[in-house]
This record gives C-alpha cells, structure tokens and sequence, in this order.
C-alpha cells in the first residue's frame, strides 16, 4: 500500500475514566494503534482489562457520563470525540458477543437488517429486502427468504451469530468490530464463523478488529496483535512474533493458558492415569 | 477397587414430548438412544458432541433428572429407576453435579455458607450448626476460596471464584461420582485452565471418577482417560482419549478435532485446511432423507449409498468403538 495513503484507523492515546470515579482510574488508558484496509488486529486480554471498553470508546458508544479523551482518526480525518455516529453501521459495524442479548427478540429478522440499510440509505429503501437477503446468503444462512420472516428464539446460536454479522454488513463496512464473536458457540460452528471472516475480508476487503481472551482465536484470524492488561497496552506485535517471543506477562500468561489447553498438549499430571 | 461397577448406563433411551399442533397428533423426539456407558472408580470419561447432541440429556438421565424410555442406570449395581424418593436422594449423594452457569446454579439469595450447608443438611444432619460451618470453610479452603467469604452472596464473586463454590457445594457432599456440565466454557481461557487444574487436583485428591460433558476438545483432552463422542442421541465413537485424539476413525471426531482452535499460527491453518478437506461433497440422494441412515451423512465427507440407507452400528476396530460404515477403510 502507498504509504502517504492514512491507515483506515488511527488511535491516539485514547483514554477512558468512567462516571463516578474520582481522580485518575482510566478503564482505557492511552491506548494508541493503528488498523490499515484490509488487515486483521486481534486485541487480547483477560476479563476486566479494558478490552471492550475500548471497543465501545472507538464507536462513541461509552457509558454515559464517561469521559473520553484521545483522538480517532478515520481516514487521516480526526472525528470528534463521541462522533462516530455518521460511520457507525455504515463504515464501522459492530459485532457482539452475545447474539441474544444484541437482537430485538419482538422484531423479525427482515425488520432487523433492514432498519441498518434504510438509516444508512434512506434513498434506497426498495433495495432492503434483497440486501438482507443477499447478505443472510453471503454469511452462509440457508432457506435465507424463510429466515427473514422469522424471530431470533426461532434460530440457534451459530444461526444468531451469523444474523448479526449478516446485520453488520449490510451496508459493506470498511471495519468491522467484533466482541468475542465465538465464544458462545460450539467449537464447529466457532469453525465455521472465524473461516467465514477470513473469506469476507477476502472478499470485500474488510479489515477487523477482533477483541478476545483466547490466543487460539487470533493464532487463526489476526495479522497482528495487542495484548491489554489494566487498560493499557502492554504488548503489540505481528502474531507470528507475538506467539514465537512473547514479551509481557500478560501475553505470557494468556499463551500459556492456550497452549496447555490445546489438542495436542499433555493431559493433567494425574490426569492420564 | 472391586465389587460392582460404581457407574453403568445400559441402552438409555430418552424421549421428549412434543405438544399436539392442530390435528397432528402429538409425537416425541429421541434426544438419546441406544447409549450405554461405563464408569469404574476413579476413573474420567468424557462426553463429547455440539448442542443438541444429547449430552446433557445423558447427564440429566444418568442423575435420574429424567425419566427414561428405555434402559438402565445402575449405580454400584443398583437400578436407579426403582428408588423410593427417599432412597434416591441418598444415593445422590454419590452422584454430584456441577453445572455451566455458575451464577445461575448458585442462589442469589443465599450466603456462601448456606449454600455449601445446604448438602451436609441432607447427608449429615448429625452435624452441630457449629460443625457445619468448620465442614463449609475447609470446603472453601478446598477449592482454594478464604474462609471469609462464607458470609458473602454469589453476585460479589468473578465467574471463575463461582465456579469455584459450585465445585465446593459439590465436593463437600463427598461423592464418588461428579457429573460436570461444560463446567468451564463459560469462562476466560487463563481462568478455565486454573478451574481445570484445580479438577484434576482434587479428583486425583480424592480418587474421584468423572464424568465431564463438554463441546471443547482441548478440557476433555487436559482432564479425561476415554471419551465418548456423541451426536444425534447416538454414540458415534468412544474410546482412549489418547488413542481417539491421535487416530480419529469416525469423520464427525475428525471434525470435531480440524474444528479446534490451536495455539499456534501454523497449526491454525493446517486446521483449516482440514477442515476444507473434511467438507461434505456428496449431496444428499434423490429420495432418501437421511432419516433412516447415519445421523453424520447429511454432514460426511466419505457417506456413500449405504450409509443414507440403514445406520451404522456400534463396533470395535482397535482400542475403540466407532459407528462409521466406512471407518476402517484405508482413507
């Protein structure tokens, strides 16, 4: 890429304290990184170091009353500090970690994907249903016209997770944010969505971030990594330097956590008697 | 040890209602059929399979949680099935369970204290007040938790310290047998290993059997001497963990493996292309609906004719078990 193109993301020293708290406990704590088109950053830490938040402070959806300081530039274009409004869920979609708390349990699906599409294009409202059906196709639902009729509860888990992230794309963002996007799910199906990822930045040139507590999720998707630990960065690396020489504890100490779980790592002393 | 067997499920067989609709009749759907399985003292078995594959129904089944339509449980060569109220719930203390959500299985209501007293009131009501508490805080020590937390609430523990209490609620009865339900998927992976470790130490601790039901491969490969596989209701593949993890004869095992995250870069995408190779490419034939055959075809990489028509049946190749027609075939 032409380096006097602006990376597609760049954070500046991004902090966040949230309401209430006196003095200076940041949840978020000058956090800076950069995202270019079409790149995977994966962001990793255990529950409680500011992970999320930080992904919430990059879409201007911080609780109320937080206070946000730093700057996002989209593009080279500063935004201003809770304003990403205009890109969110057009240029930046977001995916949650829990699909059934993050969709409308009264509304059906169609009602669901089409409201992204007709906020962001209100020129083109007749194009909805066939975007949403269209995108139900692109994340792999099949019977797609039956699903649009239908209510979450009606779905399974894997078919939620891919509701939200056909809901995320309508509108063909150039990032997208996801929250632990498997962890609710079966180890197939975990499968199948992180393969489909990877094929949609394939496809539509999409670059991600991907916030997560388990190593195997980014040793799969991520180009590079940053490890959190009590709101700050304490590590960032390509993921192949990352997994070969870990630097920070934190790092060390999530690694360990992944490689003693994996298929191929000895059973527990005891365990195998 | 010898004497009867501590745990034997014989052709279990568990059926859901489903509710008339219209002027359909009612029916029911098999969520468990034909699972026999065995469990010495001592001993760790691991249950396998994606949801819905029945693997909390066995668990709830082998608990007699439900009622079955066919089989039998045997708990040290007592059917389950033909207790008294009473009996059983002494018989259960044996049997203990530890289940996924930590938060929902502990009573929000309750202190700590009152929910580890709540066992030791059942199977040792000759214990003093007194007493009880010594039993609950050496229970909490067990787990690794500080007497002092007797006297809080569920809501002011992280997942992991209430995962903790459920296993202390569930040692303190002094089983043989704990039954876990994905006892760790719902926490951080640091946090799951520490749980799990702390599993192995108090099962090894206390010559414990297990019986771990898990979706994730990597826990039961950490915690479990055989596993059984299961999907569908049916068991697919059972056998060493060791030997089922290295030489995988069913597909869906394989699949279940290639679907695993790894911790490293490059087997991350070994893994994927295994999982290209691993997908079906054989659509399913004009008029068979996949009822009648194996459960796995409609998903199988190597079903063929035979395998929409009639399904495979249990058998022994080697150290395991496998209903695959085609297992056993050089692939």
């Amino acid at each position: 890429m032409n380096s006097t193109t602006p990376p597609l993301l760049q954070v500046n020293a991004l902090s966040v304290s949230p309401a209430g708290v006196q003095g200076g406990a940041r949840v978020v704590d000058a956090v800076s990184l950069q995202v270019q088109r079409g790149r995977i950053l994966g962001i990793a830490g255990e529950s409680g170091c500011g992970k999320t938040q930080l992904l919430l402070a990059l879409l201007g959806l911080s609780p109320r009353g937080a206070r946000v300081q730093g700057q996002v530039l989209w593009q080279g274009q500063a935004l201003p500090a809770q304003g990403a409004a205009r890109l969110r869920g057009d240029r930046i979609a977001m995916v949650f970690q829990d699909p059934m708390t993050a969709l409308n349990p009264y509304l059906t699906i169609a009602t669901q994907l089409c409201e992204v599409w007709h906020r962001h294009r209100p020129g083109a409202r007749a194009q909805a249903n066939s975007r949403a059906l269209e995108m139900l196709q692109a994340v792999g639902i099949d019977q797609p016209s039956r699903r649009l009729k239908q209510y979450p509860h009606q779905l399974s888990g894997g078919m939620r997770q891919r509701v939200m992230l056909a809901m995320a794309l309508m509108c063909e963002p150039d990032l997208l944010l996801a929250d632990e996007p498997t962890t609710s799910l079966d180890v197939t199906v975990q499968a199948q969505i992180l393969d489909l990822l990877l094929q949609l930045r394939e496809r539509l040139g999409m670059a991600l971030i991907v916030v997560t507590h388990d190593m195997g999720v980014l040793a799969q998707l991520a180009d590079e990594v940053l490890v959190m630990e009590s709101g700050r960065v304490v590590e960032h690396g390509s993921t192949s330097q990352v997994f070969a020489v870990p630097q920070a504890l934190a790092t060390q100490r999530l690694l360990e956590a992944a490689r003693r779980l994996d298929i191929s790592a000895a059973p527990a002393a005891g365990g195998g008697t | 040890m010898s004497g009867p067997l501590l745990l034997e499920a014989r052709d279990l067989r568990v059926d859901y209602p489903l509710p008339a609709r219209g002027l359909q009749r009612a029916v029911g759907i098999t969520a468990l059929q034909q699972v026999s399985l065995t469990l010495a003292d001592n001993q760790s078995l691991a249950v396998v399979g994606e949801s819905g594959s029945g693997k909390s129904t066995l668990a709830r089944a082998l608990l007699r949680l439900l009622p079955l339509a066919a089989g039998q449980v045997l708990l040290r060569g007592e059917d389950l099935a033909i207790l008294t109220a009473a009996e059983l719930r002494q018989r259960r203390r044996d049997l203990q369970m530890i289940f996924q959500d930590p938060y929902a299985s502990l009573d929000p209501a309750m202190t700590v204290a009152e929910i580890l007293s709540q066992p030791l009131r059942v199977f040792a009501p000759q214990l003093t007040a007194a007493q009880r508490l010594d039993r609950c805080a050496a229970a909490l020590q067990d787990v690794g938790l500080l007497p002092e937390h007797l006297q809080r609430h569920a809501h002011q523990f992280s997942g992991g310290q209430a995962q903790r209490i459920g296993i202390a609620r569930a040692l303190i009865a002094e089983p043989a047998v704990l039954v876990c339900d994905e006892p760790v998927s719902a926490l951080d992976l640091p946090i799951r290993l520490q749980v799990l470790q702390l599993l192995a130490a108090q099962r090894a601790q206390r010559g414990l059997a297990l019986l771990f039901i898990a979706h994730d491969l990597a826990a039961v490969r950490y915690l479990c001497e055989r596993t059984l596989v299961l999907f569908a209701g049916r068991i697919m593949e059972q056998g060493p963990t060791a030997t089922l993890f290295a030489h995988p004869r069913h597909p869906y095992t394989r699949t279940l493996l290639a679907a695993s995250l790894r911790a490293d870069p490059q087997a991350a995408q070994a893994a994927a292309a295994q999982r290209r190779a691993l997908a079906p490419v054989v659509a399913e034939p004009a008029g068979q609906s996949g009822v009648e055959g194996c459960p796995w075809a409609p998903r199988c990489n190597l079903a063929q004719a035979q395998c929409w028509q009639q399904p495979p049946v249990l058998r022994q190749l080697g150290e395991v078990q496998v209903a695959c027609h085609r297992a056993g075939e050089t692939v």
